[in-house]
């Protein structure tokens, strides 16, 4: 799930730098590689985990491609802790009535 | 954005009530069939004791921990660590409060980082949690930049 995906992704150390070096904008993968201690083939498998986890749009321009942060990533975050405990909480709701009924287990 | 989730919902039932159906009965309510590692079939048990894990067993016996218990008071209050699925290092916190009133019991919960337990948090059982922050507050912070309005 976009949840899961988007942790494991955030996990990796080299990933959040690379967010925070986007955090002035987009850039293109020679700027994001630049002075990094990895190689750029690295950094590209990087970009490609975090677009894949919805974290960073991609968009061609001329013959390179510009990365950026996605906004609606960090939502489908949120929007996923917020359903869980939605869910749980109505299913605890449900529960407690029963158990005030004295239907209980 | 990386603001806690905060939750509340009021149970017909005493604050100790309440506190027992959501800790050692949790079991019986929690929806599994969406909500788990293991699925529908596995069980969950609720610790009772600081540093003790809530641990799903799935049919196979396998077991998975889904946090660990920072505070334990009955009745009243409740915070644990959250990593379902995940590495302990990847830990959010969960921590919620148990209000008597007169038709029942408000529980206030709220999911974030270790700075939702306050001043009076222990430092040392969860100086290893960075999750929330992992989670949303770094990813958060970047998104927020006005080149992406």
């Amino acid at each position: 799930m976009d949840y899961q995906d988007a942790i494991t992704a955030l996990a990796d150390p080299t990933r959040r730098d690379i967010i925070d070096r986007l955090r002035g904008g987009p850039l293109p993968v020679a700027a994001i590689a630049a002075d990094m201690p990895i190689s750029r083939p690295a950094v590209s498998q990087h970009l490609r985990v975090l677009s894949d986890a919805g974290l960073l749009t991609v968009t061609p321009q001329g013959n390179r491609r510009l990365y950026a942060i996605a906004p609606e990533g960090v939502n489908q975050l949120r929007r996923y802790l917020d359903t869980l405990w939605a869910d749980a909480l109505n299913a605890f709701e449900r529960a407690a009535k029963e158990k005030a009924k004295g239907g209980s287990k | 954005m990386n603001d806690p989730i905060k939750k509340t919902i009021t149970v017909p039932l005493s604050a100790r009530g309440a506190f027992d159906l959501f800790t050692t009965e949790m079991d019986t309510w929690w929806p599994k069939a969406s909500h788990s590692v293991k699925g529908p079939k596995s069980i969950l048990t609720f610790p009772k004791h600081k540093g003790e894990p809530i641990i799903e067993t799935g049919e196979d016996g396998e077991e998975a921990i889904w946090g660990r218990l920072i505070a334990y008071d009955p009745g009243k209050y409740l915070a644990f660590s959250w990593h379902p699925g995940r590495d302990e290092s990847e830990a959010t916190v969960v921590a919620i409060t148990f209000t008597q009133t007169s038709t029942g019991t408000r529980c206030d919960l709220t999911h974030g980082g270790f700075e939702i337990l306050g001043p009076s948090a222990d430092a040392v059982s969860i100086s290893y949690l960075r999750g929330w922050d992992l989670v949303l507050g770094c990813y958060a912070g970047a998104a927020k930049q006005p080149a992406f309005a």
